[in-house]
């Protein structure tokens, strides 16, 4: 098989799965739980750090780390919801400064974000896309094989 | 017949991914000036595509990913990777969680450098702590087993490390980590018959490495050593390193580091060492060596979705049991040292399902070993694209 039609082969595969993708986005579950992401209730939040711990968020599934995060200006507390994996290979602690844009929920007079970006130590962190998917490929293994050497 | 088994293994893994959470596309075009970084430099440019995708399978997660990399003029060394695995999350309390993982997986070159094809197995654990809410503990334990289609380089590794950080208010971030590891080479010594063959063949250009009589010195890669019978197998290293990061604002932070690593017993069975393209190979790893590396870091966000990062690294290595030689082979008396001074700047650009990353690294490597008195210029310019579907929890 010729250098050409080998890529020729992986650019129609590649933009044949993002066409499949788009056409059929997968089932949409009938009853969708309260603490989905909403995009339409995103909000951007920016302030301090007061407790981090590790909560399981949903039945049979890794649990998160979960932010306690004090607005800036008004003192308001939030409940973020970071990622699971993902955070063995990032380290957030009390009192960072931190930026973050999520989708809001309120449950039991409690404020709740499920984070999509991250702003903290001078860095930004995409742990879902636009639409709300996670991004998060974490833990110590994951991500490292690709790339080897020079960005190979 | 092998570009076609490539092919279909990417068609299986897009394929399996068709039901999957979250899948990523990458394809990076890369070029050098200097592949085999020696004194020799040789230009190549490498096209390097790559997948990966993950699913929760409760109360575990499917992971596997897969990258072929082509190289233009030395297509003799392109190679297919592949690995997967599960892996398992759990949180002992509010403040401590565990992490395992098991995988396997292997690596595939092209006819040249076949002898480096291997398959493996790796085990991970990892234990994260809040000792206080701004320090963090943690422990992390791996096993790797890997064996090869040349026996010679077939070993296992044990690497433990633990480390502690503290946050500051001043957005300070101080951290020190303990590393130990040990690499058991199960056979690494031919009898000495089998090796003066193999030597001379190597030098005629087959043997083990690309062997392309650059210098007429060393013809062939990481030849076996017979004199080392009976130093043992084994190398054990330990290291000590800290980082000191500071956030300047929101938008910036710098960072210092620095490893000191020590050879701790054994050293290298192998005669010569030598890697391409900084791709890690069973004779040239981080048991290659003992010496220091200091590095800084700046990284800036800036405006339109956009990261910058510049670093500089300083390091010193010796490589126990690697003499240096000159470009006839004689031997020089004392072993392998490198200088190394390397410039990396890295700029990510992040569009609403994809992002696009240009990045240029400089190397200026010293060696008492003249062979490896080199500089290069790697360039890398790619594309990673997020698939994602289902449900948005």
């Amino acid at each position: 098989m010729t250098r050409p039609k080998i890529f020729a082969v992986l650019l129609f595969l590649t933009v044949g799965t993002e066409l499949s993708l788009g056409q059929q986005p997968g089932p949409t579950p009938p009853q969708r739980p309260s603490y989905f992401y909403n995009v339409d209730t995103e909000r951007r939040v920016e302030g301090l750090i007061r407790e981090v711990l590790f909560e399981p968020r949903y039945e049979d599934r890794a649990p998160f780390l979960i932010v306690v995060l004090e607005e800036k200006n008004t003192g308001q507390l939030y409940k973020a919801e970071i990622s699971p994996a993902w955070f063995f290979e990032h380290d957030l602690h009390k009192g960072e400064r931190i930026k973050m844009i999520g989708s809001f929920y309120a449950k039991d007079d409690e404020y709740f974000l499920i984070a999509r970006e991250l702003q903290v130590g001078g860095e930004t962190f995409r742990l879902r896309d636009s639409r709300g998917f996670p991004n998060w490929r974490g833990g110590p293994t994951k991500g490292k094989m690709q790339r080897r050497g020079r960005g190979m | 017949m092998k570009k076609l088994a490539v092919i279909v293994g990417l068609i299986i893994g897009l394929t399996g991914a068709s039901a999957a959470d979250h899948l990523t596309l990458s394809f990076f075009q890369n070029a050098t000036n200097n592949l085999f970084q020696t004194t020799f430099p040789e230009k190549d440019q490498i096209s390097a595509v790559a997948f990966s995708y993950e699913k929760p399978f409760r109360p575990f997660a499917f992971f596997t990913q897969g990258q072929y990399s082509y190289l233009y003029r030395n297509s003799d060394v392109s190679y297919y990777a592949q690995d997967l695995g599960l892996d398992y999350l759990h949180a002992f309390n509010e403040k401590t969680a565990l992490y395992i993982s098991a995988k396997a997986g292997g690596a595939f070159y092209r006819s040249v450098y076949s002898d480096f094809n291997f398959l493996n197995f790796g085990a991970v654990a990892a234990v994260k702590s809040y000792l206080t809410p701004a320090s963090i503990m943690k422990w992390n334990y791996g096993f790797d087993y890997k064996n090869y289609r040349n026996s010679l380089f077939d070993h296992y590794s044990h690497l433990t490390n633990l480390s502690l950080d503290r946050y500051f208010e001043s957005r300070t971030t101080l951290k020190g980590e303990a590393a130990w590891g040990y690499k058991y080479f199960l056979h690494p010594f031919l009898p000495s018959e089998t090796v003066s063959k193999d030597a001379s063949a190597a030098g005629a250009g087959s043997g083990m490495g690309y062997g392309k009589g650059r210098t007429g010195r060393r013809g062939g890669y990481f030849l076996p050593d017979t004199s080392g019978q009976g130093r043992g197998q084994g190398i054990q290293i330990a290291s000590l390193s800290g980082l000191i990061a500071q956030g300047v604002s929101d938008r910036i932070g710098i960072r210092l580091s620095g490893v000191r690593q020590w050879t701790v017993s054994g050293e290298n069975p192998f005669s010569t060492i030598e890697e391409f393209y900084m791709v890690e190979n069973p004779s040239s790893d981080m048991y290659s060596w003992n010496g220091y590396a200091l590095s800084g870091g700046l990284t800036i966000e800036g405006p339109w979705n956009t990261q910058l990062k510049l670093g500089y690294t300083k390091s010193q290595k010796d490589f126990p049991g690697i003499e240096a030689m000159d470009l006839d082979g004689a031997s020089l008396g004392p072993s392998r040292q490198d200088r190394r001074n390397q410039w990396d700047a890295r700029l990510e650009k992040n569009f609403r399902v994809f992002s696009v990353v240009l990045s240029y690294s400089y190397v200026d490597n010293h060696s008492n070993d003249p062979l490896f008195k080199w500089d290069g210029h790697f360039l890398s310019l790619g594309i990673d694209w997020n698939l994602n579907w289902g449900e948005t929890k």
